[in-house]
């Protein structure tokens, strides 16, 4: 299983892009999709999932162009859009047979998974309830079922955690863990841990365009002897975040600890320590902002 | 205090205004708007008096000069306020609600007061740049089409003189309705048509038979001339007589395109002062319109919960609790919501492409008929009795089974993008047949309630019965799904739809009596044009359906 994306982009009106020549190969596993606001993430989804079209370039699934053949990946598609609905004077089951039969399920089939995938989203309990009475935690949860209804070959997932609490949060990390090893799974967020915990790949967008697509130990491997660690009196904050990208802080009694991404040591009690894939995704973001 | 709440208002109202007049859609409006002031000036509109001479309609219009293009131009902006205005205003607190600014509204020292008082002024806004845009066009237009000097101040005055008011009162009413849980769809749309028409045909009804000029008119009558009517009459009335001496008509012009058949005779009229009563009229509808926007602060409810089950009343409370009695225990469920993650093996899917059409269809008919209020269900029940039993008058049940199911159609193609759904069938394998069952389920629901009603004319009429029944039940689905995908709104069907149903099943224009309810249209062409105009209806909705896809 493949999808390739060549030099796909997709312009708004006449100066305005929402990506901009994005040559992607993503194969088998949890690909991350990561990007501030803006950055063309949700678009880049849009043209995968062929809710919208590329203004240029093509996207392939196992070698078929999808903008020539929407079919040959809308049936293998499994799709949680950012902006999910839901049509509230259904209850949870009765929006989950409504897309089985928008997915192609048999009745048997559908109502099997309907019954497992409310147990693995934790909803099992609400099956019956209209979903207007569900919270937004809740509708989530229905969001992730109906996207994995069809045992897709491509899951495409935008902001699938948002409004989860955090043990869900880990166990939707979990299912998209488990069911990538034999399909594609494209996860957008804003969470960098959930794509530490999950992804195999990183592509990392900006303003449009593709920054970088590396496994994450790459591509954190870039910002080593970048990221110092140490306490800062509280008066010196604001002139670190002048002068750095601060990663976190944290408030202890002596002061504040700061962990942050500089070329140079900022302090001599500055450690340097591990990166991870939050300081990686900083530094790169902040290096583009700053050039 | 005072000033708080005005310069409050001001904010709001300049954030409201932006957001709507950067819309695409206004500017459509905006473009029909000016087509209108075209219309206006080679003659399409015209404010006639008729008279009958001989045994034939006669026609009398005013030659079209500045004054009078003035004149016509603003009666119509009035008239299009009175009947779209609400409409086009109405997206404004709903939008608020749900983009979720209304929450962070309800979290601000903002009073209701200012908020509505501000929303008011927006909507004040809109009308004022759909009247000058109608201005506009008119004196251009009578630049070119006209006859005499172009006057702009006949012609904008007039606009603005019965536009403005009118504009006020609309918007205030919008909030009224708007702030009003039951009055704030499809049953707010119908009652504030109905409303419009009782106060148009109260001058109408006034004059009805009447030939005793000008001067015989009662105090309320002008009090609720409502777009100008009166006013145009008292203005223009000498001028008519001056060509028809013996005219014996109503002292006011009728509005409209003409008599069909009928004889048309001109005359002149170069203006005049407009009735001292008129700016006292005009200033009422304005103040009503603040009134009623300050009455909207009642009903208004800035706490109100979103999701509108929670209100459920005496009964729904009672269902709940039954329900919680003979239901499992929620606390004791939600354990495994919050407990140990869940191992489960997932069936296989061995087929994506099994079909499912049936099963689209049941949710996509449960999707129609759920959800509306107990007294719409209770008129279903009433309207299948009284249908069934087939005792009352064609003309009434079939008027009442066509317009009551208005609620079900409105919702249709409209739904899948209100409710964010649309990405998700587009990007299914089935998203013609997520339309077409969507369309059955419309078509089903459109047979169940003029079956009811029709069943005695098709079992009289037979094959031209059967006929109506079919270009009915192809006609209404049709087009309410194409209106609904295509705007993206319910209410572009429900007023076009109000308005035929209005003319042609309510009021017997055979015409426009796409079900029937005059026996009259049984085996005319009438009920196939619908049909073909459904079926043309239903290759729009598909072929939306194929951009979107």
């Amino acid at each position: 299983m493949c999808l390739r994306l060549e030099s796909v982009s997709k312009r708004y009106g006449e100066k305005l892009w929402g990506v901009r020549d994005v040559t992607l190969e993503l194969e088998t596993g949890v690909h991350g999709l990561l990007g501030p606001n803006g950055a063309g993430k949700s678009t880049l989804m849009r043209i995968i999932t062929t809710v919208a079209e590329p203004t240029t370039g093509t996207v392939f699934w196992n070698g078929t162009d999808v903008t020539e053949a929407p079919g040959e990946v809308r049936a293998v598609l499994g799709y949680l859009p950012q902006d999910f609905g839901v049509y509230p004077d259904l209850t949870a089951a009765e929006f989950l047979e409504y897309v089985a039969a928008l997915r192609g399920l048999d009745r048997e089939t559908a109502d099997a998974r309907i019954d497992e995938l409310l147990t693995l989203t934790g909803i099992e309990y609400a099956r019956d309830r209209k979903l207007r009475a569900f919270s937004g935690g809740m509708r989530q949860s229905v969001g992730i079922a109906q996207a994995l209804l069809n045992d897709p070959d491509l899951l495409v997932v935008d902001e699938p955690t948002v409004g989860l609490d955090p043990e869900k949060r880990v166990q939707v990390r979990n299912l998209l863990s488990s069911v990538a090893s034999d399909r594609v799974v494209l996860l957008s967020t804003h969470i960098v841990p959930d794509i530490e915990a999950t992804a195999k790949r990183v592509a990392l967008l900006n303003d449009g365009e593709l920054l970088a697509h590396d496994d994450p130990e790459s591509f954190v491997a870039t910002t080593d002897g970048t990221v110092y660690e140490f306490v800062a009196p509280r008066e010196d904050l604001a002139k670190l975040r002048e002068r750095y990208r601060i990663s976190s802080t944290v408030q202890q009694a002596d002061g504040v600890r700061v962990r942050l991404i500089a070329d140079e040591r900022p302090s001599p009690d500055a450690e340097s320590v591990t990166p991870t894939l939050e300081d990686a995704y900083l530094d790169h973001i902040g290096s583009r902002e700053g050039a | 205090m005072v000033a708080g709440t005005v310069s409050t208002a001001v904010g709001v109202a300049r954030a409201d205004f932006l957001q709507r007049t950067r819309s695409r859609r206004f500017l459509v409006v905006l473009a029909i708007i000016a087509y209108i002031g075209y219309q206006l000036n080679v003659g399409t509109f015209e404010l006639l008096y008729q008279d009958t001479v001989d045994g034939t309609t006669v026609d009398y219009r005013g030659e079209p000069t500045a004054p009078y293009i003035g004149l016509t131009t603003g009666l119509t902006g009035g008239l299009f306020l009175l009947f779209f205005g609400y409409y086009v205003l109405a997206s404004s607190l709903r939008r608020d609600r749900e983009t979720g600014f209304d929450e962070l509204l309800a979290s601000t020292p903002v009073s209701d007061r200012a908020y509505l008082l501000g929303k008011w002024l927006s909507h004040v806004g809109v009308v004022a740049v759909m009247l000058t845009t109608l201005a506009v066009a008119a004196l251009v237009n009578h630049a070119v089409h006209g006859v005499g000097p172009t006057d702009p101040v006949w012609i904008v005055g007039a606009v603005f003189l019965i536009g403005v008011p009118m504009g006020c009162f609309v918007a205030g009413v919008t909030l009224v309705f708007q702030s009003t849980d039951r009055l704030r769809g499809t049953l707010g749309n119908v009652t504030y048509f109905f409303g419009a028409v009782t106060l148009l045909s109260l001058v109408a009804a006034a004059f009805a038979g009447d030939d005793g000029g000008a001067g015989s008119i009662s105090l309320w009558i002008r009090a609720v001339d409502s777009i100008g009517l009166v006013a145009a009459g008292e203005m223009t009335f000498d001028a008519l007589l001056e060509v028809a001496p013996g005219y014996d008509g109503p002292p006011v012009a009728n509005y409209g395109t003409g008599t069909i058949g009928g004889a048309m005779a001109t005359f002149e009229w170069n203006g005049g002062s407009w009735p001292a009563w008129f700016y006292a009229n005009r200033l009422g509808f304005a103040l009503a319109g603040v009134g009623l926007a300050l009455v909207a602060t009642l009903p208004y409810d800035r706490y109100a919960p979103r999701d509108e089950s929670a209100d459920i009343g005496v009964a729904g409370r009672l269902g709940r609790f039954v329900t919680s009695v003979f239901s499992r225990d929620d606390t004791t469920a939600a354990g495994s919501e919050t407990g140990e993650p869940v191992n489960i093996s997932l069936t296989p899917v061995t087929d994506r492409s099994a079909g499912g059409f049936g099963r689209l269809f049941i949710q996509e008919l449960k999707l129609l008929v759920r959800g509306h209020a107990r007294w719409w269900y209770a008129g279903v029940a009433l309207i299948a009795v009284v249908g069934l039993v087939g005792s009352a008058p064609s003309n009434a049940i079939v008027s009442i089974a066509a317009i009551w199911p208005l609620f079900v159609w409105s919702g249709m193609g409209y739904r899948t993008d209100h409710y964010r759904i649309t990405p998700v069938v587009i990007s299914s394998n089935q998203p013609y047949r997520q339309l077409l069952a969507e369309w059955a389920a419309g078509a089903v629901v459109t047979a169940a309630f003029l079956g009811v009603a029709l069943w005695p004319t098709v079992l009289d009429a037979g094959p031209e019965g059967a006929v109506v029944f079919v270009g009915a039940v192809l006609f209404v689905p049709s087009v309410a799904q194409a209106l609904g995908l295509w705007s993206r709104t319910r209410r572009a069907f429900e007023l076009g739809y109000l308005v035929l149903w209005y003319a042609g099943p309510l009021n017997g224009i055979v015409p426009l009596d796409f079900a029937g309810a005059t026996t009259k249209t049984v085996g005319t062409a009438t009920p196939m044009l619908f049909g073909a105009v459904g079926l043309i209806a239903l290759g729009a909705a598909l072929a939306r359906r194929t951009l979107q896809a």
